[in-house]
């Protein structure tokens, strides 16, 4: 005890003297600069910020001071309460600098009656008793369930009010309410004590009891939105903090400081971290977000570290499109060198993997490095000629199929196939994403005659085809709001029944021939709720500019709203898809999780190419052409102290494991090698299968997916210990390696040099020529081996087991 | 720019620390008043509410050991006595709160130094009782509650000759006119909760069930002539509900919030079988028309028939539909009605006539009345002639039912929220009733016309909240 007020004594001039710093804040700034408080609990804060003389700006609230004049009473959190009506003026002192706060105080003496609505749900919500692992999960606790996280108001008032004969609160004697005993411990509760007796929490309760348990359910809105201040938080280092203000916005043009009773959470706690009430604090250089919810309404608030950067200068290079300038803003914004461009073999086989599903023969390497056009020129060449390749179509044919679920189970072999063929012309013809779309919402007829109402089988049931149709073509996940509100996005279960009502008149019935559906618009039958089974009439989660006609059926306005211009999800969720599978991770990731507590790492980039996207027609060739062509695209692996830990930025390449099928495709490119499938004709390669239920067990390995979702996650890019014996002793590597028709085989005939095989494996397994140390080694290994045949099956199979093989770099 | 943000920053927090270390230095400050010993009331037991008792309550004794009051301390669990007086090293609890990483609580906070020191201070000190002198109840039968807003209604009954109407209050029950006139007397206990008000068969008793919820369960009978308190058990650690007498009025059952139920001697209080058959909590008991059998009603859902003399297990009576939560039993039949969350009232017979199925095929349904608006069913009532079925709920409307054929016979409105308590008076041409807006109404069962409404309770200032 002595020991720690005599530390104190020691310490406290010391922070005196900090504060006497010879280069304080030279202004302050309020925000809000004024405060207006109407009726005796409206209660607001403001945050403080010193500006530096070079304009850099930091948090001073929790450092000031507030002088509060008589009629004002200032909390320890720092929040204003009016105590009489009047204008007031309080002295703010930070940074020993002053600024004088206005305070308007009105209707102080008022009655305000306690809201259920806007006062009891939140005061619930802020003590968590409805969160998922209290009252708030599917089946409560102890008997007591409210709605998780009081999306229903309606449902937990008669929890609390009308069930078990009204045992959880006592109009004749509120603090001996059961909702407030057990909260406060007045009674045991496993659930621990959670309310202070004299937190405002408390009182809002118990006065709401005291005011006779009046319910203003569907009369009173809840909140429509938030606004978060500072709206982005900058700190240089590491160790800072930053206030966070809540200003909830309600239909009836009123406002209301939420920060006490708002929940923020962090993104990334490593990065940033924040308090109950709002304080973020620095941890260490990065990005973060802080979601930040209250009633059902979200708002976010991103966080950006710098940290040290000594020794950083930025280096302009040159830009091949307006990515390389929007990513170069960013990289600049936050101090990141990007990686200096890949080789040319790098950028074949990099290409040449990411647009036609394989890598390039030795042939190609040999011609490309050949060429001595000028290296952009070159590669944007390489780059139309790949896309103009059959490959091409092979790849994506296969890519869609995934996603729109061509699979045998669901189909039969026929529809299947017909379905593939429908993707495939699609494709070739390079037809516009939107109209594909609307081909695929709108189809009827039958299976095989009109293959693209295939699509519809995989979706038996509306809230499927609803779930699906979301997440393959918004990015957006409505799985969550089939039971509840979504517990982060402004997504409501109601939405989700009345959007689905949109499919809810699609018939099928058997065709005439086997495996045969035919599809059909009924225009009979509707979505019930499961709440009370009333039918939902069909209703779009938002409404947008474009246009819809209305006397269609409900598919055709679907497919209007769906794919119009204007859907702000459409064309946004399918460029950063596309743009997720050519640089390794969307620009917002996952990339079917589009919500605003996941935010896009690059907003400026993502709208810009949205908008090329629709400008160009919805032209997906020109898409991965404009990516492509990009230096973004085309920057090395190899990283420099300056981006070695971004991930998001974009700044360097990163490996990403070949899926099954590239991996397959790869080792028969490097084998020389036709393999043939059981059930499809011979020279099929695995990206030209019709779906996941031929091809083998060695592509189910290594991750394929099964099309029973349209989920990205469907398909793994996990590394297990069975795939990599299966690449050291399975017999999909050695049967392509001994393949007496294949590349090794073909060689010998000609009685090559040793040099020339080592030159040889190289090219054909990494696309790439050896370097003299790996020739030395490789000849040297030959030299030795039993045959020449053996010495060059060994080399081959020991490069297809090197990362450089396995990954697409 | 880094430069100046950076100092600054750090200010920010330079300024901040000694505020946060104000409170350590004034919380040190009540240790100085060592003369005073420590209050088991005021400062132990607050502590063991917030960091123990979530496990360590009746509703979950956690290792056998419950830590909401002095004796259930002192006795301790499993492991021994919980506090040993004047002998820390006995004391089972210092070991389990002491230490860099205490044993307990296994999550959440754990006990700060101070609040270790104070318990252990409070053992060295002789570990004493002060409980009952802190504890001070000022409502009394000469010191009836004071009301500011009627309670809710939640249980009614009248008395077999239609004499008096016994109305359920906020720590008393409250006997009044059976048409409403005029409170005649208050009774009252320390219960914050009467759940069920039943008369014996031959009206010399009054039978009250409740409690005050979370705390404990108490059945208490009051003599009829005398309205002065015959006989009170106190039990489990939740309000009791769904009282019922045999025919001959010597046993009562009721149902618990430990799942159980239980029948006592109504002489001596003494109980003479629990059952456990249910897997939540039991709302509403019945006994056959014979009294050989015992019906119970759970919030799980099912129907229990129990016989009486040996305990055994007999039948489900119905199919689950889901939470139950009221029962009335045919005074003519060995008929039940039940109701829940479904709002579907069922007619069963007790007693099984068709052999069980795999199908749990619902043999015994008599009939399923017309599915009732707004929310769950909470209050059901059989007319003494057992013709009339009446049922009530959330909807905050009450509907009577031909038992014979299952046509509705009228519809009473004018409620504001939910319907909890029902009765018919014995000749069957009133029903009194009550529920969410605290007034006492009375229908004509024949036209369904409003004939009295009253507060049970005078309304005269705000309410002394206590703590028993």
């Amino acid at each position: 005890m002595r020991i720690c007020l005599s530390w104190l004594l020691l310490t406290l001039p010391a922070s005196v003297a900090l504060a006497a710093d010879p280069t304080p804040p030279v202004s302050l700034r309020m925000t809000p600069s004024s405060i207006a408080l109407d009726g005796a609990r409206d209660a607001r804060r403001v945050l403080v910020t010193g500006v530096a003389a070079d304009g850099s700006t930091f948090d001073l609230t929790t450092a000031a001071k507030f002088e509060t004049p008589e009629g004002l009473q200032a909390d320890l959190a720092g929040f204003f309460h009016p105590k009489q009506d009047g204008q007031y003026t309080v002295k703010v002192t930070a940074g020993g600098l002053s600024i004088d706060l206005p305070v308007q105080a009105t209707n102080v003496a008022a009655p305000v009656p306690v809201s259920f609505v806007r006062d009891v749900m939140p005061a619930i919500s802020r003590v968590g008793c409805n969160a998922g692992t209290c009252h708030g999960s599917a089946k409560g606790k102890k008997g007591f369930k409210l709605s998780l996280r009081g999306y229903d108001a309606e449902y937990d008032y008669a929890q609390l009010i009308d069930d078990l004969a009204g045992r959880r609160f006592n109009r004749s004697a509120p603090e001996q309410s059961l909702m407030l005993l057990k909260p406060s411990t007045g009674v045991p509760h496993e659930g621990g004590f959670v309310l202070p007796v004299d937190s405002p929490q408390y009182a809002l309760m118990r006065d709401w009891i005291a005011q006779g348990v009046q319910s203003d359910v569907g009369q009173t809105s809840r909140a429509q939105r938030l606004e978060v201040f500072p709206p982005v938080i900058e700190m240089a280092t590491e160790a800072q903090t930053q206030q966070m203000l809540v200003i909830a916005h309600f239909p009836d043009g009123k406002t209301r400081d939420v920060t006490a009773d708002a929940v923020f959470s962090s993104s990334v706690p490593d990065v940033a971290t924040v308090t109950p009430s709002g304080l973020v604090t620095s941890i260490r250089r990065g990005e973060a977000s802080i979601l930040v919810r209250y009633e059902g309404v979200y708002g976010v608030d991103n966080v950006s570290i710098m940290g040290d950067r000594k020794g950083y200068e930025w280096k302009p290079r040159p830009n091949a499109n307006y990515v390389d300038a929007l990513v170069d803003k960013k990289l600049q914004k936050r101090k990141i060198l990007p990686s200096e461009l890949c080789t040319d073999e790098e950028f074949l086989r990099r290409a040449s993997i990411d647009i036609t599903g394989v890598p390039p023969t030795p042939e190609d390497v040999r011609a490309f490095l050949a060429d001595t056009t000028e290296t952009m020129a070159k590669r944007e060449r390489a780059i139309d000629r790949l896309i103009a390749s059959p490959g091409f179509v092979s790849h994506w044919t296969h890519k869609w199929a995934d996603l729109l679920q061509a699979n045998r189970k669901l189909l039969g072999d026929k529809s299947t196939w017909a379905f593939d063929r429908w993707i495939e012309r699609a494709v070739d013809t390079n037809m516009p994403y939107d109209k594909m779309v609307r081909e695929l919402m709108t189809a009827r007829g039958g299976s095989i005659d009109n293959p693209a109402v295939n699509y519809y089988r995989a979706q038996k049931e509306p809230t499927v085809a609803l779930e699906n149709a979301t997440q393959l073509f918004l990015g957006i996940r409505f799985s969550c709001n089939k039971c509840h509100d979504h517990p982060f996005e402004r997504w409501t279960q109601n939405q989700y029944y009345s959007m689905a009502a949109f499919w809810g008149q699609v018939g099928a019935k058997n065709g005439r021939v086997a495996d045969e559906q035919v599809v059909w618009d009924t225009n009979g039958g509707e979505v019930t709720h499961p709440k009370d089974g009333r039918v939902m009439p069909p209703a779009f989660p938002f409404d947008h500019q474009g246009q819809i006609n209305k006397a269609t059926a409900r598919r055709e306005q679907l497919a209007d709203w769906l794919t119009s211009p204007e859907n702000p999800y459409f064309a946004r969720s399918v460029v950063n898809r596309i743009w997720s599978y050519y640089l390794g991770r969307g620009i917002i990731d996952p990339v079917d999780d589009i919500r605003s507590s996941n935010p896009p790492s690059n907003p400026e980039l993502l709208d810009a190419l949205e908008k090329d996207f629709v400008a160009s027609g919805f032209d997906l060739r020109h898409l991965m052409r404009t990516i492509a062509r990009s230096r973004t695209y085309q920057t090395s692996i190899v990283t420099n102290s300056f981006n070695s830990d971004d991930s998001v930025n974009f700044s360097h390449a990163t490996p990403r494991r070949l899926t099954a099928e590239q991996l397959f495709d790869a080792i028969d490119v490097a084998a020389g090698r036709k393999s043939s499938f059981a059930g499809v004709p011979a020279g099929f390669r695995a990206n030209q299968l019709p779906d996941s239920q031929v091809g083998g067990s060695f592509l189910d390995l290594f991750g394929r997916p099964a099309r029973d979702t349209p989920c990205e996650c469907e398909r793994s890019s996990e590394v297990s210990l069975s795939q990599a014996l299966n690449l050291v002793n399975g017999p999909t590597i050695a049967d392509a390696l001994l393949d007496p028709n294949g590349r090794i085989a073909l060689l010998l005939k000609s009685n090559p040099d040793d040099k020339t095989i080592v030159e040889e494996m190289y090219l054909a397994a990494l696309s790439r020529l050896p370097r003299p140390d790996e020739v030395h080694k490789a000849t040297d290994y030959l030299s030795g081996a039993s045959s020449k045949a053996e010495g060059a099956q060994d080399l081959l199979w020991a490069l297809i087991n090197s990362p450089a093989f396995l990954f697409n770099r | 720019m880094a430069q100046s943000s950076r100092r600054w920053g750090r200010l920010a927090m330079a300024m901040v620390a000694p505020c946060l270390l104000l409170p350590t230095v004034r919380g040190q400050e009540p240790a100085k008043a060592v003369d005073s010993p420590v209050s088991f009331e005021k400062q132990v037991l607050p502590v063991l509410q917030k960091k123990c008792q979530g496990c360590h309550q009746p509703a979950k004794t956690q290792g056998k050991l419950d830590l909401t009051s002095f004796e259930s301390l002192v006795r301790g669990g499993e492991t021994g006595p919980g506090v040993v007086a004047g002998k820390a090293e006995e004391s089972g609890i210092l070991d389990q709160i002491q230490g860099d990483k205490p044993l307990m609580p296994p999550t959440g906070p754990s006990m700060t130094k101070e609040e270790v020191a104070l318990v252990t201070r409070w053992i060295a000190e002789g570990a004493k009782d002060d409980t009952s002198l802190a504890t001070k109840d000022t409502i009394d039968s000469d010191h009836p509650p004071v009301y500011a807003a009627p309670p809710l209604t939640t249980a009614l009954a009248y008395s077999p000759d239609g004499q008096m109407l016994a109305v359920s209050g906020y720590r008393e029950i409250l006997i009044h006119n059976p048409d409403g006139s005029g409170l005649r007397k208050r009774l009252v206990g320390q219960s914050q909760r009467i759940e069920s008000l039943v008369f014996s068969p031959d009206g010399s008793i009054l039978a009250s069930v409740g409690g005050s919820p979370g705390r404990f369960g108490e059945v208490q009978f009051w003599d009829t002539k005398t309205l002065t308190l015959k006989n009170a058990l106190r039990t489990s650690y939740d309000t009791l509900y769904g009282g019922a007498f045999t025919p001959d009025g010597k046993r009562f059952a009721f149902g618990c919030a430990d799942n159980s139920a239980r029948i006592v001697n109504v002489e001596d209080m003494k109980e003479v079988l629990r059952v456990d058959q249910h897997s939540d909590w039991v709302f509403a008991t019945a006994f056959s028309r014979e009294g050989k059998h015992l019906i119970t009603l759970g919030r799980d859902g099912s129907i229990k028939l129990v016989e009486v003399a040996t305990g055994s297990f007999i039948d489900d009576i119905g199919k689950n539909y889901g939470e139950l939560k009221a029962l009335a039993r045919n005074p003519n039949d060995d008929q039940v009605v039940i109701g829940g969350d479904e709002r579907v009232p069922r007619l069963y017979k007790v007693f099984r006539t068709q052999a069980r199925d795999m199908n749990y095929t619902d043999f015994n349904l008599l009939r399923a009345f017309e599915t009732q608006p707004g929310g769950p069913i909470s209050a059901l009532a059989f007319a003494n002639d057992g013709q009339t079925i009446a049922v009530g709920g959330s909807s905050g409307e009450i509907r009577l039912y031909n038992t014979a054929d299952g046509a509705r016979k009228s519809t009473l409105k004018g409620f504001r929220g939910g319907i909890f308590a029902l009765t018919f008076s014995p000749d069957g041409k009133r029903i009194a009733t009550g529920g969410f807006d605290g007034k006492v109404r009375i229908f004509d069962t024949t036209d369904g016309r409003e004939v009295a409404g009253f507060l049970p309770v005078p309304i005269t200032g705000p309410t002394v909240a206590q703590n028993p």
